[in-house]
């Protein structure tokens, strides 16, 4: 293994020009002299910050599942839907892969995300090393850009408006819980900055 | 390393690991810290995000001429398409969710095809101010998932809205593919490599200071 000297030097991801990083304070930044790119903010300590964000998002999710999302009535019929019949609907309606692509950016890959920053928050707060720690931290960045909570939310909101006037629309608890989700997720993500969590990692081996 | 002031990882000899930012000898093919594959630039990056987008261009005729969700009234089935849900919207006098849907749907997707053209082509033939491109790339990249609002309208409008005959949403065939859309031009986005823009732009002041000389 290297010393910690030389692995704070690195090349920009944007650019590829070299850089010697200095060591970050929790509320500093480090942004590319050439091109401006972000190259790392924080230190471990903001990075554990993400643990108690970690914790409500999975919370969060799983209680999005279990409740109405939004009922809607008009002539004296009502319908009431789930967050799952997003995609299950479509599906019925014969949109096969339309249904597996809503499912996989509103449950399936926040899912994901959710489980990995638990895993490397977990780690960073008991300060010990997890099985499947490694395979998170290389799969949150990547996934993390399939996740589309927050974009759903938007979608929610643009819906309730398009039919507000056509009939009675009833919120439910689980459009709350989802919106929550969606805040304290990017909340949690922001806080575990790439560089920091893989050399957070390299120094448990050490 | 000496220290010149615009010394490349490249050019030094090194690769720096696209997963986690790890310098690598520009011989390993491996990074010893996460596992994950090292190349010095992404392989056939412009030639892969040439391939995405012009997929993307295809599919984006089908998404906007293609009913995008079916409604029926009373028994009569209507077709609605994207341009025609923003016109409706409009006309309703929701002038702010006509402009979002507007945004999202029609000028973000149009904005990120060109904008990926343009990117392809400065790291092609090159171009004046790299920083410029950079800027550009990190704006594609951040528009990337934002283009999806209307499909997941759909999706929520489709399973909310079934009262049988008196009031049903089906979707149409122009969601799937204006979905593709989405994911092909994030999928190219994600496959260009913006260091060649500044391998270019390198290049090129070389060149002009070779003749000078």
């Amino acid at each position: 293994m290297t010393g910690r000297s030389e692995s704070r030097t690195i090349g920009c991801v944007e650019c590829d020009l070299l850089i010697k990083l200095p060591p970050l304070q929790a509320r500093q930044r480090c942004l590319c002299p050439r091109c401006g790119h972000l190259l790392s903010a924080g230190n471990v300590e903001r990075a554990r910050q993400a643990f108690p964000f970690a914790i409500s998002a999975a919370v969060l999710l799983p209680l999005s599942l279990l409740f109405p999302f939004m009922s809607f009535a008009r002539s004296g019929i009502e319908n009431e839907m789930n967050l799952f019949q997003t995609a299950w609907a479509l599906y019925l309606d014969g949109s096969v892969i339309l249904s597996v692509m809503v499912f996989g950016f509103i449950i399936f890959m926040p899912s994901f995300v959710v489980l990995s920053i638990l895993l490397i928050s977990l780690s960073m707060t008991f300060e010990r090393s997890f099985p499947g720690l490694k395979l998170a931290a290389r799969f949150v960045y990547a996934v993390n850009s399939w996740s589309m909570v927050e974009v759903f939310i938007i979608g929610v909101l643009v819906s309730l408006v398009k039919i507000a006037k056509m009939a009675t629309v009833e919120i439910g608890v689980s459009l709350w819980t989802y919106l929550a989700f969606s805040i304290v997720l990017v909340l949690a993500i922001t806080k575990l900055d790439k560089l920091v969590v893989w050399e957070y990692i390299e120094s448990l081996r050490r | 390393m000496t220290g010149s002031q615009n010394t490349t990882a490249a050019a030094a000899g090194f690769a720096s690991c696209h997963t986690c930012y790890l310098l690598v000898s520009s011989d390993e093919g491996r990074c010893p810290r996460c596992h994950s594959g090292v190349h010095v630039r992404m392989p056939n990056s412009l030639h892969r995000t040439m391939a995405l987008l012009v997929t993307a261009i295809i599919l984006y005729v089908p998404a906007n001429v293609l009913p995008i969700m079916s409604t029926t009234v009373m028994g009569n089935p209507v077709d609605n398409t994207i341009m025609g849900g923003v016109i409706t919207l409009w006309k309703m006098g929701s002038y702010p969710i006509a402009a979002i849907i507007f945004v999202a749907s029609v000028f973000v997707p149009l904005a990120k095809m060109v904008s990926l053209t343009v990117l392809c082509w400065a790291a092609k033939y090159g171009r004046s101010d790299p920083k410029k491109q950079a800027v550009l790339y990190r704006v594609t990249e951040y528009l990337g998932k934002w283009s999806m609002i209307d499909v997941f309208v759909v999706a929520v409008l489709v399973a909310l809205i079934k009262l049988g005959d008196v009031l049903s949403f089906y979707p149409g065939l122009a969601a799937l593919t204006f979905a593709g859309v989405v994911i092909l031009t994030m999928t190219a986005a994600a496959n260009f490599d913006p260091r060649l823009i500044w391998d270019k732009a390198e290049a090129r002041v070389d060149e002009r200071m070779g003749k000078d000389e």
